[in-house]
């Protein structure tokens, strides 16, 4: 009975109530978005590097190596040359290693250089291996695996001919036409970046790069067709990086000082879990930061939801006196304002995550395929429950300024004729 | 059985393949890092071994860099070097039953200079892994100097980042699976 008044008294004043919701919904989906996005960011980038043991690239920053190489973001600040590759992968603690060529891109979507180990031996998540939802592995030059993804978003079928650009240009000048891939098999999601990757052979990379000169394509030469004997003789030279699962991981760090001081060329090997870790130590002061703004700014909506409460008081006066002369009890007059504060907030918190899903899902393809983030529009996690209980509490306390406020009024007052 | 095997892969991997090419690369050496205060700790598990690494400027631990030239620098070196090798200067959980196997010091004066660093590496072997949830650095209070160490590590299938310091002398571990 008490609930249907609540909801009638405020649907009487649905101005000032729908304005003080939206302000609650703003403020609460900032919230449980920030924490949303930066415990997602970690699960993520964390599934994508969980089974590699060592990253090796050219000497940099073991952040700039991690990100740039598996995460895709920023650019290599040197190649590796793919004989030193090899000396590494025949290390004997090193069980397995799958070297990466980076560079050019199809459409938006990387294009990744690599080999047939990569699909054995990449893991990600808990230790998952990559998966065909069509096809089979690339086995030849001119053909390419696409990530669930490129294949989703472009619409590309098995046996379809793509051409790949150079760089990695949404829209590139300088695009490799005459040597089209052809589409050979599609990966089952991951959830990771290599949904948002084009896979081909070390050597597609080395052949459609075959007569550049200076990164663009030589002007003499119409056209860059190799014959048979040509493309049997490519070899890859030049690598990105590459990834190392080792044998025994008590090993980890060994390897990690021996490619560190590799004589023939200055490499780094970085481990992924650690960088990352360090990575989330720098950012957490960035993250408490937001979290305390964004809980200053909730904070403020509530204070603004009793503000316009207590306001409300004064044109309410009458209505109260007279649920008071009809038999009501101040306390229940102390429910009912308390009442309308819990429906607002109850209904804050399913706007703010009516908002929030839906802004995560019209925001997902462009974070997935610039960060290649995979945030779940779900914002939910186990703490989630009891920060929402705290900012119910922190209402209702409020609330109750302008509840007793009410509780305390005398029935005269509001049924004075004023003049 | 397995753990001979998992010893004769480590000593392997210990010699320097990689260096071996390139006698012809021009002096291409390297140069770690060197600060005050400052040390680095990796910490890798895997079945029942643990292997633990300090690198840290012998100022930190010491008080000087230079090679000992006085009885008394003389003296604290010997101190240091046997609280180093004893692994004294770590606590791990009893539970875990950890033996030290194994350390090696390397000579920090052996490559001239200005700025000696000091490495140690201890082995141990732990019959019951899956308990060791945490190490805790005991120098901070011995070595004076000492303000701070960096952490990696490689435990129970997973990778981390730590900083240690007086305050925070307790390296937490998802313990081995």
């Amino acid at each position: 009975m008490l609930l249907k008044l609540a909801r009638q008294s405020l649907w009487s004043r649905r101005g000032t109530a729908w304005l003080t919701l939206c302000s609650l919904i703003i403020s609460l989906s900032l919230l449980l978005g920030i924490d949303h996005l930066r415990l997602e960011a970690k699960r993520s980038f964390t599934s994508t590097v969980a089974g590699t043991d060592l990253i090796v690239g050219a000497r940099s920053g073991q952040l700039n190596l991690l990100l740039y190489t598996v995460f895709r973001i920023g650019n290599a600040t040197n190649n590796i040359s793919y004989a030193h590759y090899e000396q590494i992968s025949k290390h004997p603690q090193v069980r397995w290693a799958i070297p990466l060529a980076l560079g050019d891109s199809h459409r938006g979507f990387r294009v990744l250089g690599t080999n047939t180990d990569y699909f054995r031996y990449f893991r990600y998540g808990e230790q998952q291996s990559l998966q065909l939802a069509a096809g089979r592995e690339f086995s030849s030059v001119y053909e390419t695996v696409l990530g669930a993804d490129v294949a989703k978003k472009l619409g590309y079928q098995l046996g379809q001919e793509i051409v790949l650009s150079h760089g990695v240009g949404k829209v590139s000048f300088s695009q490799h036409k005459d040597q089209p891939f052809t589409v050979v098999g599609i990966l089952a999601p991951t959830g990771t970046p290599v949904d948002q990757s084009v896979h081909v052979s070390l050597t597609g990379i080395e052949a459609i790069h075959q007569g550049w000169q200076n990164g663009a394509p030589a002007m003499r030469k119409a056209k860059t067709v190799l014959s048979e004997a040509e493309l049997a003789a490519l070899q890859p030279t030049v690598l990105t990086g590459a990834l190392l699962g080792l044998k025994s991981k008590v090993a980890t760090f060994a390897v990690q000082r021996q490619i560190n001081e590799f004589k023939a060329e200055p490499l780094s090997a970085i481990l992924p879990g650690a960088a990352l870790a360090e990575l989330w130590q720098m950012l957490v002061l960035v993250e408490n930061l937001l979290l305390v703004i964004t809980a200053l700014v909730l904070l403020a909506a509530l204070i603004g939801l009793t503000t316009t409460l207590l306001a409300a008081q004064r044109e309410r006066a009458r209505e109260l006196a007279i649920l008071r002369a009809i038999g009501a009890r101040p306390w229940q007059l102390f429910l009912l304002i308390e009442l309308e504060v819990l429906l607002l907030t109850v209904t804050s918190i399913a706007g703010a995550f009516l908002l929030l899903t839906g802004s995560l899902a019209a925001l997902q393809p462009w974070l997935s395929s610039q960060y290649g983030l995979v945030i779940s529009l779900l914002a939910w996690h186990p703490h989630t429950a009891a920060g929402l209980g705290l900012v119910l509490a922190l209402s209702l306390l409020l609330g109750a300024i302008p509840a007793v406020q009410a509780y305390r009024q005398s029935l005269n007052q509001g049924l004075q004729v004023r003049l | 059985m397995r753990i001979a095997w998992t010893w004769y892969l480590l000593l392997f991997a210990a010699t320097p393949i990689m260096a071996a090419e390139h006698g012809d690369a021009a002096g291409h050496e390297e140069h770690g890092a060197h600060v005050h205060g400052e040390a680095q700790l990796t910490l890798a598990t895997d079945g029942g071994l643990l292997e633990i690494m300090l690198e840290s400027p012998a100022a930190n631990l010491l008080g000087f860099e230079q090679k000992p030239a006085t009885a008394a620098q003389q003296g604290a070196w010997q101190q240091q070097q046997a609280l180093l090798k004893s692994g004294q200067w770590l606590q791990l959980p009893v539970a875990a039953k950890c033996v030290l196997q194994q350390q090696q010091l390397n000579e920090p004066w052996a490559k001239g200079g200005q700025h000696a660093d000091i490495s140690i590496s201890l082995r141990y072997q732990c019959n019951a892994a899956e308990l060791l949830n945490e190490v805790k650095v005991i120098l901070f209070t011995t070595a004076a100097d000492l303000q701070q160490i960096d952490v990696q590590w490689v435990s129970g299938g997973q990778q981390g980042a730590a900083t240690l310091n007086a305050k925070q002398p307790v390296l937490q571990l998802p313990g081995t699976e």
